[in-house]
């Protein structure tokens, strides 16, 4: 197999929305809350946000019943709650970006979905009381978490016992290699990315906060390379690419490192998780 | 317009008193007292979370900003930024 294009043609974004990664601030959280305020827009009607499929079996896996109350954290705009808020009685979704849950207002309204509600709040000091809720939900927004111990011990914490925890988040492959490269792609994407977690991690980092874990089903996508170049600036586009070319036949395997209808992709790790509190 | 029902408000506690090493003593710390209808307000921290946009906002760090600020001198509505 060989992957042979122009990398010079692949297009790199210098417009006006490119964003400003030379921002001093020290925090995951706080460049998240940069980053996100600017994709706030991108993210209402991102495909890789909105994957119908990957609701559907999120929405399977919590199983919900129509008395339940929710918690949905770090929401984004909106789409798990709004996935989930059919099927239970309420859903309190939490952002800590102000500019993502004005658009998940909007959405809202556009939907009518009257029985989600949205609040400001860090996923490592949740705003409610222990035992509150039937189900906790998070998707795509765990491995920005910068201490994943403490987030994952607040949702047992406002969890009912019994009550169930469903996690849709970025993965990496259980090989060493794989999982840092993976890690190193994402990061030069968005430095507000901590760690993309194993399978094995999580079934690990679930059991340590006292979780019984229920379901552990790894993913992945074959996504265009865009998806990791996309908003990010000319240096960190060059690593991106001269990481992917510096891959063996064998790692390139492993990546799905191939050029679909003239356009490269990549892999993407996925994984979703169930367990009871 | 709080957007706050009787039912939400009874579940939302301050993030300080609940949460973590600052978790305060008691079976139910960090309830919340809604004023101004703008304002969910901590009696004993005295932290102030500001509803803005029909959202409260439950950071720690928003909290600290009005924790010297009595409650009668509590903007409303509370201020963009």
């Amino acid at each position: 197999m060989s992957v042979s294009f122009d990398w010079e043609s692949d297009t790199v974004n210098a417009s006006s929305n490119q964003l400003p990664l030379s921002i001093n601030m020290s925090t995951p959280e706080e460049l998240a809350k940069s980053i996100f305020s600017q994709r706030a827009a991108f993210y209402t009607t991102s495909a890789a946000h909105k994957d119908p499929q990957v609701l559907a079996r999120l929405v399977a896996l919590a199983n919900p019943r129509a008395d339940w109350q929710v918690l949905d954290i770090a929401t984004g705009t909106g789409h798990t709650a709004f996935a989930v808020a059919p099927y239970v009685a309420a859903v309190i979704a939490t952002d800590l970006t102000p500019a993502m849950l004005a658009e998940a207002e909007k959405l809202k309204t556009e939907l009518g979905a009257s029985n989600v509600v949205f609040r400001i709040a860090d996923a490592h000091d949740l705003p409610f009381d222990a035992a509150t809720f039937d189900l906790v939900t998070s998707r795509r927004a765990p491995h920005h978490f910068s201490d994943i111990a403490r987030s994952l011990g607040e949702m047992k914490r406002v969890l009912k016992p019994g009550g169930r925890l469903v996690i849709d988040d970025r993965s990496a492959p259980e090989d060493d290699f794989g999982a840092d490269v993976i890690n190193e792609l994402d990061w030069y994407h968005d430095q507000s990315h901590v760690r993309e977690y194993r399978p094995s991690e999580w079934r690990q980092m679930l059991a340590q906060a006292g979780f019984q874990i229920e379901a552990v089903e790894p993913y992945t996508q074959n996504r265009t390379l865009t998806s990791l170049t996309r908003d990010v600036d000319a240096e960190r586009v060059k690593k991106i690419h001269a990481l992917l070319e510096s891959l063996t036949e064998s790692q390139r395997e492993l990546f799905g490192y191939n050029v679909i209808n003239g356009e490269p992709h990549v892999n993407h790790w996925y994984v979703l998780l169930s367990a009871l509190a | 317009m709080a957007n706050i029902s009787p039912e939400l408000l009874e579940i939302l506690r301050c993030p300080h008193c609940v949460s973590g090493p600052t978790r305060q003593p008691g079976a139910d710390p960090g309830r919340l007292t809604l004023v101004k209808d703008s304002w969910l307000v901590q009696a004993d921290c005295g932290r102030k979370y500001p509803i803005k946009d029909g959202i409260p906002i439950m950071l720690i760090e928003e909290g600290d900003k009005w924790i010297n600020t009595k409650v009668e001198d509590l903007p409303v509505p509370p201020p963009q930024n």
